[in-house]
């Protein structure tokens, strides 16, 4: 499974890393223009062919130079629009995977394999095996697939066909529309079976007593018990799905129409459990979505998560009222100047039609002229950026409105479980009673330890054996634990600190490329990079120093620890943007290497702009570019002052989804740039801002 | 944005006689000129035209910069999204493999 597994993903991504690959190989602006244009070159080139000699050669001279600009636009959107189509093409192909992911995709499928390799299993045990460890095991598969033939598997005799369960077990009621509603009706149900077959088991243990040897009679027993045992497992199945559902958020959900939780038998695994999330549309869904990926083993995981959550999304909605509060500001104080420039416009226009037609102001009239022109070029940049501005104001707004709907439905999970948690509890009681057991003899345990099922139940965290205890029993240390398998669980914290250790070799590999004498290490608490020296010497030291210079700059919050170490704090990344270091494999970093692309153009050794190495290739996104771009910038006057986008950049060939984060960059630099970077980052080395 | 806005964008700055709206002006405006003063003129426009394409050129490769930036952040928006999925198909494998032990 786990090789089916990696073939699955590795060919859903292989065609974006082809792509990045592909883009990575194609030429930087730097690569199609090796050789240096200095101004003088780029005069002899441009002055020689069509200087102008006569008046008439102006004209000539400017359209050559429009129709020149004209020609490298052109090529450039076509540029642009490749890169539009290609996002577009990785997009679809993405969601064709997504679409294939759903009934007949090789994950699910490999599940359903699962499900049915592990019934069959089950089947092979005999109740006088491992009657209790069977139980549960029967109760957890019945989590993913609760199904009659789940419930009863392994208590049944896989060839006596006729004993099978009936798939539409006539007893099952449909009390609601919500899975609580049918898991309690399948509960209701399955004790009904149980007692019904209890009550005949007790008309036949009567008959008994007056012929206890009667073969028929201890047939009949037999059957009742195991009708008994069947129903047991059936209530056990549904209370798993319940407490399953209960930590997923998915119990309070309609078990209407999706084809789960229907009580056709062919229940599919639960959603958000045994099933792909979905495609995060709805609120609600979002917030399942991210617990599903925090995988909570307990109410308190739960809530927990769903406090997570609630804060993410608070925080981003105070983010981004900054962020609305500020483009405020900045579109008032366009509009405002624009209203002044109107104004002069109007009395340069009006000025103008006083003197056309009059003779000997031809010159005046001239230069109102080109003040009109200059004007209107001012208002229409002032115009551009307003709408741009108000763009993104209106992306903010309508973020922080859906921010809210998904906190408010991150609130209301939390409350749901503290209903889900009391309708539970009763199951528990009644299946104690249904094994003919007393509470105290019911210990769920997982890996050895009670598993926490009803804690955080009335704002106390306490494990199941408390709480039953609060229903009146008490814990007995000797009772049975039953044990649910850790096998499998997800190690969550282990993926943590593959990701981390993997950053912290990014940033090792990176000193050691460019000749730093620095050891890279991951603190204790996994917060920050401790980077030392590997030698007391002067450079050694000086290195150090160097890179806690970039670190700054980058807006690391390097520290200087009490031992002479260098502590680089990558927990902000961590805790905001949930970034654990470079997002690929070797695989990806050698590409980014081979290409030599952000790195290597920064490294103090490099020389031109002192951003030095040891960050991870997502910091310095932005960055490379940006100071790049600074001396050619910088020696280009900006044409309109209010322009943040710089000289006539075709902001609309920009615009789209990428387009709007490359705005991120450009226009707003106080919002959200993504992963690691932060205002700081737009700086050139040079101290300019290049926008 | 067309190649005449860009080409009026950076000339307005240089010189705003050579914009694109005043040239047609420029033969009535200079009906007297002598010719040593066109030849003053001249060497004007052609220092004018040799400013523009170096700030043209200037301007080019920032642009391209900025484009290959945006080839970079488009494709990396989408492996972005491709880890998440990635990622989330793999808990939900994990939670699958947790649900069935």
């Amino acid at each position: 499974m786990e090789k089916h597994t990696h073939q699955f993903l590795f060919s859903r991504v292989h065609g974006i890393r082809e792509q990045r690959l592909a883009f990575q190989q194609a030429p930087s602006p730097e690569a199609q223009n090796p050789e240096p244009q200095t101004p003088e070159k780029i005069a002899d080139s441009n002055r020689n062919p069509d200087s102008i000699d006569t008046p008439k050669n102006v004209a000539d001279r400017a359209q050559s130079a429009e129709k020149k600009a004209e020609e490298d636009m052109g090529s450039r959107k076509q540029a642009i629009e490749d890169v539009q189509q290609n996002v577009k093409n990785l997009e679809e192909q993405l969601r064709s995977v997504e679409g294939i992911e759903g009934e007949d995709s090789t994950t699910a499928a490999e599940l359903r394999d699962q499900i049915a390799s592990k019934r069959q299993d089950l089947k092979t045990l005999k109740p006088s095996e491992k009657p209790a460890t069977d139980a549960v095991e029967t109760g957890g598969g019945a989590v993913g697939d609760v199904t009659e033939g789940a419930a009863t598997g392994g208590l049944e005799d896989p060839n006596k066909a006729g004993e099978k369960p009936k798939p539409n077990a006539p007893e099952t009621k449909e009390a609601g529309n919500t899975h609580l509603d049918r898991l309690m009706g399948n509960f209701d149900s399955a004790v009904k079976e149980h007692d019904d077959a209890e009550a005949k088991a007790a008309e036949v243990r009567q008959k008994l007593k007056n012929d206890p040897k009667n073969p028929e009679l201890q047939k009949e027993l037999k059957q009742h018990e195991m009708e008994k045992i069947k129903a047991v497992m059936k209530a056990f199945a549904t209370f798993f799905e319940g407490l399953k559902r209960l930590f997923n958020g998915t119990l309070f959900e309609s078990s209407k129409g999706d084809g789960k939780g229907s009580e056709s038998g062919t229940q599919k695994p639960a959603e958000g459990v045994a099933n792909k999330p979905a495609a995060a549309t709805t609120p609600e869904q979002q917030v399942k979505n991210e617990l599903a990926k925090n995988n909570p083993k307990s109410a308190a995981e739960t809530q927990a998560a769903l406090g997570e959550i609630r804060e993410n999304a608070d925080n981003k909605i105070k983010e981004n009222t900054k962020s609305i509060e500020s483009l405020d500001k900045r579109i008032d104080g366009i509009k405002k100047e624009n209203d002044v420039l109107i104004g002069k416009k109007g009395e340069v226009e009006k000025e103008l039609n006083k003197l056309q037609g009059e003779e000997g102001k031809e010159d005046q009239i001239l230069e109102l002229k080109t003040e009109l022109d200059r004007l209107n070029t001012i208002i229409e940049a002032n115009q551009k950026a307003i709408k741009t501005l108000d763009d993104r104001r209106d992306a903010l707004t309508k973020e922080n409105k859906d921010l809210t709907a998904k906190r408010d439905a991150a609130e209301k999970m939390g409350e749901d479980m503290e209903k889900g948690m009391e309708k539970l509890l009763p199951m528990i009681q009644k299946l104690a009673e249904m094994l003919g057991l007393k509470l105290q003899d019911l210990n769920i345990g997982y890996n050895g330890q009670p598993i926490i099922v009803i804690n955080n139940f009335n704002g106390n965290n306490i494990p199941v054996a408390t709480a039953l205890e609060a229903m009146g029993a008490k814990q007995n240390p000797e009772t049975q634990t039953v044990e649910i398998s850790a096998e499998q669980a997800p190690q969550a914290s282990e993926k943590v600190s593959e990701r981390l250790e993997l950053w912290r070799q990014d940033i090792q590999d990176r000193m050691d490329r460019h000749g730093y004498d620095v050891v890279v290490a991951l603190n204790e608490d996994k917060t920050s990079f401790v980077l030392r020296t590997s030698a007391d010497t002067k450079d050694a030291m000086k290195d150090l120093k160097t890179v806690e210079g970039f670190a700054q700059k980058r807006g690391m919050q390097p520290a200087n620890m009490q031992d002479g170490g260098l502590a680089l704090n990558i927990d902000r990344y961590i805790q905001k943007e949930g970034y654990f270091g470079p997002a690929f494999s070797e695989e990806s970093l050698k590409i980014e290497q081979v290409q030599d692309d952000n790195f290597a153009a920064q490294s103090s050794e490099g020389g031109t702009n002192g951003l030095g190495p040891g960050y991870p290739e997502e910091l310095l996104e932005g960055t490379y570019e940006q100071g790049k771009a600074a001396p050619q910038v910088a020696s280009v006057e900006q044409p309109t002052r209010n322009s943040d986008l710089g000289p006539g950049y075709p902001e609309e060939v920009l615009e789209g989804t990428y387009g709007q984060a490359q705005k991120n960059v450009e226009v707003a630099q106080e919002d959200n740039l993504g992963p690691g970077y932060d205002a700081s980052m737009l700086e050139g080395t040079d101290g300019r801002k290049i926008s | 944005m067309s190649g005449r806005e860009i080409y009026d964008f950076i000339m307005q700055k240089i010189d705003h006689e050579l914009v694109s709206a005043n040239i047609p002006l420029l033969e009535e405006k200079y009906k007297n000129e002598t010719p040593a003063e066109w030849e003053v003129r001249k060497q004007r426009y052609n220092d004018a035209f040799a400013k523009f394409y170096e700030m043209y050129q200037a301007y080019l490769s920032d642009l391209d910069v900025r484009i290959h930036r945006y080839r970079k952040l488009a494709i990396k928006e989408v492996e972005a999204k491709t880890k998440i999925r990635e990622e989330d198909s793999l808990n939900t494998l994990a939670a699958s493999m947790f649900s069935l032990s």
